[in-house]
C-alpha cells in the first residue's frame, strides 16, 4: 500500500510530539479501525439481541471498556450498517474509542444531561441508554445539515426522552445556567487521531486549523461547565493528537474556573499514555495528567483524548 | 406540535384498541400530533425541559401514523407497544423476516394469521419490526422508510 500523503505542517507536528513514534502513527492510517457496535438495551435485552445476532451468524467479542459495547468478529453482511439488526434499532456501529467519553461521562437515569455537540448521534444514543431513557437528554449541535441524521439515529434507536435542538452550543453557558447534572463536550476538532477514516484530514491539516479551532473549543468547554450543576460531571473529549486542542484547552479551562477539578479516568483494557506537562515551551497544568489520551497506534483504533472533569460545589 | 389532550388520548387509545388491541396508553408519555398524522411521544420530564428551550427541534420519537385508512405503529412504535399488542401481530419465519425488512411485500395467504384490519404489525420472536398495510390485492406492504430497508445484496 501507498504511503498516505501528510500536509507539511502534519509532518512537523508529529516531529515535535516528544511522545510520538511517526512511522506507527503513518501505519496506523493505512489500517480499518476494527468493526465495533453497542447493543440497544432501550429495546430487548442484551443478552436477547447477542441471541438474534448468533442466530443470524454473526461472532461478537465484549469490549472491556464499554458496557453493551462489541467488536465485530464475524457478520452477516460486509457492512454490520447494511444489516437488519443495525437498521431495526438494535445496534449502533461506533468506534471504539468513540464510546470511551460516555463511559467517562457516566451518566445515570432522572438526570439532567447535556451532549453539547450531538450530530450525528452516536454519544447521544449511548447516553439516552445508560439513562434508560429516564431523565431528560438534550441533544445539540449547532450544523443545519447534521441535525436530520442526528434526529434519524435517535429515531432509530428509540430515544424516548430526548430533546434536540439547533444551536450554538454557547447558548447553554449563558441561558442554560447551572441546569445539567452531566454535560459532554465531544468538540469539533482536526480530527488526526482518525485519520484512518479519510486521508483527506492527513493531507489537508493546517495549523491554522488548530489556531481557529481551538477557541471554539476552548469557548464550549466554558460554555459546558456553566451550564453544569455545582458538583456536576463534564467531559471534554476529542479525537485529534493536538496538545493545543487537548492539554492547553483543559489547562486554560481551570485557570479561568478555579472550582473546577480534574478526575483520573483510566478506562479497562485500553493503553493510554500520559498526557503532556509542557510542549512548544508552554507549560500545562499538572491536573491534566489525570486525563485520558491514546494515540491510534496504541490500541489499533482511533486517537481520543478524554477529560474528565467536577464542578465544585459552589460558594 | 400539539400536545394530545385527554379526550385525544381516548380516542387514539380507541383507534389503537380497534386496530391492534392496546388497552392501554402509558401514563408517563406525552403524545403529540404534527404534520400529515404523525403522533410522537416523549418522556413527561423531556417534555418539560422542551418548554424551556427556545426553538426545539425535535422531541422524543415518532410512535404511529394516523391516515385515512386506518392508523399504523412505526418501528419504534411497534417495539414500544409490542407486547401489549393483542390484534393483528403477525409471526413471521426468519425468511419472511429478511424480506420484510428489505421493503418486500408478504402474501396475505402465507402469513400466521389472517389480518382483521387494514394494518398488521410484525414480529419476529421478541424482534418488532413495524407495520404492514394489507391491501386489495391480498399483499401486506411494509411501512418501513426506504432508508431504513436493507438493501437487497
Amino acid at each position: 500500500m501507498s504511503r498516505p500523503p501528510l500536509s507539511e505542517d502534519l509532518l512537523r507536528l508529529l516531529r515535535e510530539l516528544p511522545d510520538m513514534d511517526e512511522e506507527l502513527y503513518i501505519e496506523s492510517m493505512t489500517r480499518p479501525l476494527p468493526e465495533t457496535f453497542r447493543v440497544n438495551t432501550l429495546k430487548l435485552p442484551e443478552e436477547t439481541i447477542i441471541g438474534f445476532l448468533a442466530e443470524r451468524g454473526w461472532e461478537v467479542e465484549k469490549l472491556p471498556w464499554a458496557r453493551h459495547g462489541y467488536r465485530v468478529v464475524r457478520c452477516e453482511r460486509e457492512d454490520p450498517g447494511a444489516t437488519l439488526p443495525h437498521l431495526l434499532g438494535l445496534i449502533y456501529i461506533q468506534g471504539p474509542m468513540s464510546m470511551v467519553p460516555v463511559e467517562a461521562l457516566d451518566p445515570r437515569p432522572g438526570e439532567k444531561v447535556l451532549d453539547l455537540c450531538a450530530a450525528p448521534g452516536s454519544k447521544s444514543t449511548q447516553i439516552a441508554q445508560l439513562m434508560e431513557n429516564i431523565g431528560v437528554l438534550v441533544a445539540n449541535d449547532a450544523s443545519s445539515e447534521r441535525i436530520k441524521p442526528l434526529i434519524s439515529n435517535l429515531q432509530r434507536w428509540g430515544a424516548m426522552n430526548c430533546v434536540v435542538t439547533l444551536k450554538d452550543g454557547r447558548y447553554f453557558g449563558k441561558r442554560m445556567r447551572e441546569t445539567f447534572d452531566r454535560v459532554l463536550c465531544d468538540v469539533p476538532c482536526s480530527s488526526l487521531g482518525i485519520v484512518m477514516k479519510d486521508w483527506a484530514a492527513a493531507r489537508d491539516y493546517s495549523s491554522g486549523m488548530t489556531e481557529r479551532v481551538r477557541a471554539l473549543q476552548l469557548s464550549l468547554l466554558l460554555s459546558a461547565y456553566d451550564a453544569s450543576v455545582p458538583g456536576g460531571r463534564i467531559v471534554y473529549s476529542t479525537c485529534t493528537i493536538h496538545p493545543l486542542e487537548n492539554e492547553w484547552v483543559v489547562t486554560e479551562l481551570l485557570r479561568r474556573r478555579d472550582d473546577a477539578m480534574v478526575l483520573r479516568f483510566e478506562p479497562e483494557g485500553l493503553r493510554t499514555r500520559r498526557p503532556l506537562e509542557e510542549w512548544r515551551g508552554m507549560r500545562f497544568d499538572p491536573e491534566v495528567t489525570k486525563c485520558f489520551k491514546c494515540y491510534p497506534y496504541d490500541n489499533a483504533a482511533e486517537g481520543f483524548f478524554v477529560a474528565l472533569i467536577r464542578k465544585g460545589e459552589g460558594r | 406540535m400539539r400536545v394530545l389532550d385527554r379526550s385525544e388520548r381516548k380516542a387514539l387509545l380507541e383507534e389503537l384498541e380497534k386496530a391492534f388491541g392496546l388497552e392501554e396508553l402509558p401514563q408517563d408519555l406525552v403524545f403529540f400530533e404534527g404534520s400529515e398524522g404523525k403522533v410522537r411521544a416523549s418522556t413527561r420530564e423531556a417534555y418539560e425541559m422542551a418548554q424551556r428551550i427556545a426553538r426545539v427541534e425535535s422531541l422524543g420519537l415518532y410512535v404511529l401514523k394516523r391516515t385515512k385508512f386506518g392508523t399504523y405503529l412505526s418501528v419504534e412504535g411497534s417495539q414500544l407497544f409490542g407486547e401489549k399488542l393483542r390484534r393483528n401481530v403477525v409471526e413471521l419465519t426468519a425468511e419472511q423476516l429478511e424480506r420484510w425488512a428489505s421493503g418486500e411485500p408478504l402474501d396475505v395467504s402465507e402469513l400466521s394469521l389472517r389480518p382483521e384490519g387494514d394494518f398488521v404489525v410484525v414480529r419476529y420472536g421478541p424482534v418488532f419490526a413495524g407495520s404492514g398495510k394489507v391491501s386489495r390485492d391480498g399483499k401486506v406492504h411494509p411501512q418501513i422508510p426506504k432508508e431504513r430497508r436493507v438493501p437487497v445484496e
